[in-house]
């Protein structure tokens, strides 16, 4: 089915412009966590935010919760990990299945997942985000597997029973993926090396590990990474007034166009991204 | 000279798996119609005509030579679709309304391009009726719902590969498949399904601290089922006239030394059996004429 | 216009001659359905396209045969020869880009 928007993020600029598209009756594609925007949740109290006085984080995402159920809308609780522009929309990767969309609104907010050194430089080549995809290339070889999230240990062992040898970086303790062939933590990953292709990586200790690749599973996906060419500025998606970006279709609010991170930017771009997309939706041929 | 390997257990009573019902299994699939017309339109182009047009339109297929001081715009004999911008916008809005045979300079950026029309093709594409669709001499398609057909056939063979339900179907007959057959166990075989179900839970349970909620009792049944399954297969492979031989095992550890170059082909035999070999392959024999039962009357179903 | 999936024996000739587009993917990559689907639309806008796909699950030999480290990979070639090389996700516009350059270049 084709939508006429996928939403990517579930936070208060989301939030504004699924209401809005909803109202011009837009098929909305909601991609999010159902418990909506953890940065909201965990601030005590906002002031600033006109007509509603000093609400507290907790209170603001139960009522945008009660207002997305009122007005129908669903949310999605599927990760986007990547997504393509083609001449008649996009196509979204959510989980393992495959989405249409007319228009994309990128409502991820501010980043917070920054790349190991060298990951960037040898993707392709070595490092991979997609375990499916690429894990048997590694069968009986060694790697490193960072593991961002318990939400992803499942992909680590899926890793572990084909590679031959795994070194498992966990940001977190209480790993519970447990093999005689995968080695947890030993030490702190600081850099993937190689020229052409990953030959191993350095720790923050200073030892260095041999081996022929590394798997990164983060949930947060840098935009740049999620949709190619996309222009960024620094960690920010460049957006102009009407937050369109540079891609045809696609539009950005929220945090993740950048600076101030302030709810009632968010809530404001998410409303004027909106009405950019259903003007824009009205100018595609029939 | 190969010798055939046997499974030592026997069934002595196979059910007719074909007889279990999984309609309520056949749900979650509906037609993409947008991928289907754009099927459709494949195929219309395949088999519809090329016509020679006298005027350029946009949408048509040029050859053309042409001649530039640019290396790009200086060519002999090359096709162009009007319109799409692959070639050159600019060249391809101007050609619009120039007649085969005609020459013509036109400008690029400010270089001049000298172009000669050879040839025009139009596609014309058929409309979609029986007897246009007859006259393709597709296999077993012989009117617009058999090309229907046809395509959403493609579309349901994805559905079996990549959604669940297929899966769920294939597990139940399983279920089904071991709770009314007869089989006699060979005492050594379920011994060394004892043997796997122990090794098996403790590789689970090391490698997912959830699956602890997997007893021993548990893994032993679906042992203990793979075997019942693998001595249903040995009688469906005989029924067949297909066997295992010493050269097939020989094949699969040619397969398992390939993929593990760290270990000795003498540590992968002990590691893997040719008695656990020959339960794997009946019981997969099973799997596959399952699966085979599942798919066609899941593409009964949903090829309509 | 074709789309075919090549074996290590057909790739040879599926490729000799003029310009085609080689789609290297796994059973299981996601990301490479997606590719796939951009690639098979354009055949529709541009029916001289040729493109081959190869499931370097089925055929690891023509993985290795041309260093696939990743997938999605797709390779254009002109007569056999490759042009390019690109490894991961591309849009439409980038393809069709390409295109444009290596069949007319």
């Amino acid at each position: 089915m084709m939508y006429d928007v996928a939403i990517v993020g579930a936070g208060p600029a989301a939030v504004s412009a699924a209401l809005t598209l909803q109202v011009h009756n837009k098929s909305i594609l909601w991609f999010g966590s159902r418990k909506l925007s953890p940065k909201v949740e965990k601030s005590e109290r906002i002031a600033n935010y006109p007509g509603v006085a000093m609400v507290t984080g907790p209170e603001l995402n139960r009522r945008y919760a009660e207002q997305i159920a009122q007005a129908g809308l669903q949310i999605t609780e599927r990760q986007v990990t990547n997504i393509i522009s083609s001449r008649r929309g996009f196509l979204l990767q959510g989980g393992d299945e495959i989405y249409d969309a007319r228009t994309v609104l990128l409502a991820t907010g501010a980043v917070s997942a920054k790349g190991f050194a060298g990951e960037e430089r040898l993707l392709g080549s070595g490092v991979s985000y997609c375990a499916t995809c690429d894990g048997f290339l590694y069968k009986g070889k060694t790697i490193a597997v960072f593991c961002g999230s318990r939400e992803f240990e499942h992909e680590a062992a899926y890793l572990a029973e084909l590679a031959g040898r795994v070194y498992l970086f966990t940001p977190y303790d209480g790993c519970g993926v447990e093999r005689e062939n995968v080695v947890v933590n030993p030490g702190k990953l600081k850099e993937i090396t190689g020229d052409e292709h990953v030959t191993g990586v350095e720790l923050t200790d200073g030892t260095s590990l041999e081996l022929s690749g590394v798997f990164v599973l983060r949930s947060a996906v840098a935009p740049g990474t999620l949709l190619r060419g996309l222009n960024i500025d620094g960690s920010d998606i460049v957006v102009n007034r009407r937050m369109e970006t540079n891609k045809p279709g696609c539009f950005a609010a929220g945090d993740c166009t950048g600076r101030p991170y302030q709810l009632a930017k968010a809530v404001g771009e998410g409303n004027v991204a909106a009405h950019s997309i259903v003007a824009y939706l009205a100018s595609l041929p029939k | 000279m190969a010798e055939t390997i046997r499974l030592k257990s026997r069934a002595v009573e196979v059910y007719d798996f074909r007889r279990v019902d999984i309609s309520r299994f056949i749900t979650g699939f509906a037609v993409d119609e947008a991928q289907l017309k754009k099927d459709l339109e494949r195929v219309l182009r395949r088999y519809g005509r090329q016509e020679d047009a006298a005027q350029v339109c946009e949408g048509d297929t040029v050859t053309l030579n042409c001649r530039s001081d640019v290396g790009r715009y200086n060519k002999t004999g090359v096709p162009v679709p009007v319109g799409k911008g692959l070639f050159s916008p600019a060249l391809e809005e101007q050609m619009v309304g120039m007649a085969r045979g005609e020459e013509r300079t036109l400008t690029v950026d400010g270089t001049a391009v000298t172009v000669e029309i050879v040839r025009i093709r139009r596609a014309v594409l058929p409309e979609l009726t029986d007897e246009n669709v007859a006259s393709f001499g597709m296999e077993g398609v012989t009117t617009a719902d058999d090309l229907r057909r046809h395509c959403i056939a493609r579309q349901v063979e994805g559905f079996l590969l990549e959604d669940e339900n297929p899966d769920m179907a294939a597990a139940f007959v399983w279920q089904e498949l071991a709770k009314n057959s007869q089989v006699e166990r060979d005492p050594g075989e379920c011994a060394r399904v004892e043997v796997r179900a122990d090794a098996k839970l403790r590789e689970m349970t090391a490698g997912n601290s959830a699956a602890a909620g997997l007893d021993l009792e548990t893994m032993r049944r679906i042992f203990v089922t793979e075997l019942d399954l693998a001595a249903v297969g040995a009688e469906l492979m005989e029924r067949d006239g297909a066997t295992l031989t010493t050269d097939d095992y020989a094949a699969y550890l040619d397969k398992l030394t390939e993929a593990y170059p760290g270990r000795t082909r003498a540590e992968l035999m002990e590691e893997h059996s040719v008695e656990a070999f020959v339960i794997e392959r009946c019981a997969e024999y099973t799997a596959q004429a399952i699966d085979g039962y599942v798919a066609e009357t899941f593409r009964r179903a949903l090829v309509k | 216009m074709s789309v075919s999936i090549a074996t290590k024996e057909t790739y040879p000739q599926l490729t000799a001659e003029g310009f085609t587009i080689v789609d290297f993917y796994s059973t299981t990559c996601v990301p490479c359905k997606m590719l796939s689907r951009v690639l098979e639309d354009l055949t529709l806008d541009y029916p001289f396209l040729n493109i081959v796909k190869v499931n370097i699950t089925d055929e690891p030999r023509l993985g290795v045969d041309h260093e696939i480290e990743a997938v999605p990979t797709v390779l254009f070639l002109k007569d056999g020869v490759e042009l390019e090389k690109v490894v991961g996700l591309m849009d439409e516009d980038e393809i069709v880009e390409k295109i444009s350059a290596y069949y007319y270049g």
